[in-house]
């Protein structure tokens, strides 16, 4: 099965290979994450760097990111997408979902405990299962599968 | 050794500084600053931006301090470490919400780790936390996973 694996730099990538770096061989898996100039054989494509911080650059990012995800989404074709967030989940989870029929299941951050997500509460539309790692937040994202903490 | 960590976030954590000016000169320590800005003034500090060799410096240290971020503190735990977690805040500029003191507020209260509040003096919390047995914390990554491949085959039942 195909999957697509993909998630920003830093506390969500290192969520994200924990999954994929012990996924079985059921899967073909390609990972894309932001590129923070940090040399890593295990992701396959890369996109730019963002962050909330600067308004004006994050909306040209926002924009490119759409189209990267739509030219990595066309070349992987795959069937479902995971993603431990955070705003890089969205581009794809939207993208796949209205291009590609993808099944896309979104991984809340262990960091998060309280409080809902900017990446869920913007991608829910189109996320087809949500796993969070703290029992205290099915509440906060309603419908959400928990079986503890990926650590 | 006491090894402090600032995550790799490109924000400013003078406060995070403050700390590390302000620990005893009887305990080594060295920093990894990231992108903050690096205002340590300590004596025989070494402060590096970024460490290849971070999970075995994780290994030597005695105490992490660190950021709030989930990576630093579970390098820490799971290496069986004393960790001290100072959450970054967003009314600082010191990240772009007030997330990280959601998980280091419930480690903490599990006793898995020490959450420094911003009043606190750091030479009377390291004697505390040396002298305090933390409870471990144990790996659910395979339970995880087996979970999460059940979800993609679409075999998982609630």
């Amino acid at each position: 099965m195909k999957v697509l694996a993909v998630a920003s730099a830093g506390g969500h990538l290192s969520e994200l290979k924990m999954i994929t770096n012990n996924l079985s061989d059921k899967f073909e898996v390609t990972i894309i994450t932001e590129d923070k100039g940090k040399d890593d054989p295990s992701i396959d494509y890369f996109i730019p760097y963002s962050n909330r911080a600067n308004k004006l650059k994050y909306l040209f990012a926002f924009i490119n990111n759409f189209r990267l995800a739509f030219k990595h989404l066309r070349i992987v074709r795959p069937e479902k997408i995971i993603s431990t967030g955070a705003h890089t989940a969205f581009f794809y989870f939207v993208v796949g979902k209205v291009f590609f029929k993808t099944t896309n299941v979104y991984i809340e951050s262990y960091a998060k405990v309280t409080s809902e997500s900017l990446a869920y509460r913007l991608s829910k539309r189109f996320i087809d299962t949500t796993i969070v790692q703290h029992q205290e937040m099915q509440d906060v994202e309603v419908g959400s599968k928990f079986f503890g903490g990926v650590y | 050794m006491i090894f402090v960590t600032y995550g790799t976030q490109p924000h400013n954590f003078e406060y995070l500084g403050t700390v590390v000016n302000a620990i005893d000169s009887k305990y080594q320590v060295s920093v990894q600053i990231g992108e903050s800005q690096n205002n340590i003034t300590r004596a025989a500090t070494s402060v590096a931006d970024y460490l290849d060799n971070f999970d075995q410096i994780v290994e030597q240290s005695d105490i992490i301090i660190t950021h709030g971020g989930v990576g630093s503190i579970m390098a820490g735990l799971k290496l069986g470490k004393k960790v001290i977690a100072v959450s970054r805040l967003a009314k600082y500029g010191e990240h772009v919400d007030d997330h990280q003191l959601e998980v280091t507020t419930k480690l903490a209260s599990q006793g898995h780790i020490y959450h420094l509040e911003r009043d606190q003096d750091i030479n009377n919390v390291l004697a505390e936390v040396l002298a305090t047995e933390f409870k471990p914390y144990a790996s659910n990554t395979k339970n995880f996973v087996e979970n999460i491949e059940k979800i993609l085959l679409g075999e998982y039942n609630d």
